[in-house]
């Protein structure tokens, strides 16, 4: 099913047990620095997964090789595998249409200095779509699934930067599904957030988990804990413990894992 | 390691004022089993009395658990430490409950004729007492071993107490003239045995507490 022309229309198909990202003795060095460490987790499709862990830790240098965004560092250097349906993204791939298929979301809200529409029309623009008629369908198809289309649809053509920190990182995450990605990365997306639009941003995440698999960065705990269905502990560029949320906050099985998700930090 | 100094403080302060009220309730249990055993008015009123400090005691820790809940978030084995003290008060406070309405059907025995009590009252008296006791140990060395063994213990309080019972109506039957003073000694053997129940329930909150497993240990 298109997920473009399903949205607000159709029930999405909701994909339980799929795995869709998977790693296997993923190392990524920056120099001689070693920021991950023999990374193999699964994880599910439909799912938001929880990256958490202290600064430094390597959640976020993790979540950008779902995408290669570590390609642009200098230094870096991966081995390992990533497998994104099967199909390893360090391979023989277009990493412009794993960027489509893998969007990200970053922990300050960066509309482009343009219109509303064309924060949301960009994405499709770049990959082809001329059709107004379509790209109209996409803008509003992506505002409504962010539920920000009745709050902004009378000012479609009004710059970006004059809405709210909390409607622009919804803006973001328009822009992001309006190219029809099938994993939303998104790395501290309500750091920068009142406590208001932080609850919108959650509750349209657990929304957009019926059409997207979202990998989500957070060093809020209590975030983590609320919306997310599955955690992974990061600690100095390990995976310490990954698994469903109820059982890492409440019987996690690491002590590790306990001391950090309890606030007694080592 | 960097530690949430004042979570950790409240932590400690509510193991110990666990720690007092179930000292007050074991003391309220044992008197109440004493004044049985002697038939002792003064100091059963006194035990009945006592009950008021040990009810402002559960609303005072259940007011600092729902505090530390709301300020502390408190997760994984703090969390089961203050749901786990939410939830053993709550027995603790109707154990108490039992000790009192023990006290007062002593009373209520003292103003009538002396009947023998049978023996297996005592028996079963100490061995509801015992279980107060070894639950509260285990709560307080966090030993989820000893809980389970005291639940099993009510197994043998069940059985004391259907035998007292069949004992109490027979005794009723061929002693119609006391009859009234049976009825208040089987309400007190009921006390005791719904008392073994709590302290049951208070070990598996330490079980729980302990590894996170709450079950019927009986």
């Amino acid at each position: 099913m298109d997920k473009v022309d399903a949205c607000g229309c159709a029930d999405p198909v909701v994909e339980t047990d799929r795995v869709i990202v998977r790693t296997e003795k993923l190392n990524l060095h920056y120099g001689k620095l070693q920021a991950l460490k023999d990374i193999g987790v699964e994880l599910p499709a439909n799912r938001i997964n929880a990256l958490i862990g202290p600064s430094g830790c390597g959640k976020s240098t993790f979540l950008k090789t779902l995408n290669r965004m570590n390609d642009l560092i200098l230094d870096c250097r991966i081995d390992g595998r990533v497998y994104i349906d099967d199909v390893d993204i360090y391979g023989d791939i277009d990493v412009v249409d794993l960027r489509r298929r893998v969007g990200m979301v970053f922990q300050k809200p960066n509309p482009f200095p343009m219109s509303i529409y064309d924060n949301v029309a960009y994405g499709p623009r770049t990959h082809g779509t001329k059709s107004k008629t379509v790209l109209d369908e996409i803008v509003e198809c992506s505002l409504r699934r962010t539920a920000l289309w009745d709050e902004v649809k009378d000012r479609l053509r009004a710059s970006a930067l004059g809405i709210s920190g909390g409607q622009q990182q919804r803006l973001c995450i328009a822009r992001t599904i309006a190219v029809d990605p099938e994993i939303i990365l998104m790395d501290e997306p309500t750091s920068a957030l009142d406590p208001q639009s932080t609850l919108k941003i959650e509750d349209l995440m657990t929304e957009l988990k019926k059409s997207y698999t979202i990998v989500i960065v957070t060093h809020n705990m209590q975030q983590a804990a609320r919306v997310s269905d599955n955690t992974a502990f990061f600690l100095i560029g390990e995976v310490v413990e990954y698994g469903p949320t109820s059982r890492i906050f409440n019987q996690p099985t690491e002590k590790r894992t306990e001391d950090y998700i309890s606030g007694r930090f080592s | 390691m960097t530690t949430r100094q004042v979570f950790e403080q409240d932590l400690i302060d509510l193991h110990t004022e666990i720690i007092r009220m179930g000292a007050l309730v074991e003391t309220a249990i044992a008197n109440a089993v004493t004044a049985l055993e002697t038939m002792d008015p003064e100091l059963a009123a006194a035990t009945s009395r006592a009950d008021d400090a040990i009810d402002d005691m559960e609303k005072s820790i259940e007011h600092f658990s729902l505090e530390i809940i709301a300020l502390q978030q408190p997760v994984a084995r703090d969390l089961r430490a203050v749901a786990s003290a939410l939830k053993l008060v709550t027995d603790l406070e109707r154990i108490a409950d039992h000790a009192s309405d023990i006290s007062e059907k002593i009373i209520v025995l003292c103003s009538m004729k002396r009947i023998v009590l049978p023996h297996q009252v005592v028996t079963m008296a100490n061995l509801a007492k015992q279980m107060v006791r070894g639950s509260l140990d285990s709560y307080v060395s966090r030993d989820a071993v000893r809980a389970a063994e005291v639940a099993r213990s009510d197994d043998r309080v069940d059985e004391l107490y259907e035998r007292i019972k069949n004992e109490l109506v027979h005794l009723m039957s061929v002693d119609p003239e006391n009859i009234a003073a049976h009825v208040e000694l089987l309400l007190i053997c009921k006390y005791f045995e719904r008392i073994a129940d709590h302290a049951t329930n208070v070990a598996e909150w330490v079980v729980f507490l302990v590894n996170g497993d709450h079950r019927n240990l009986n």
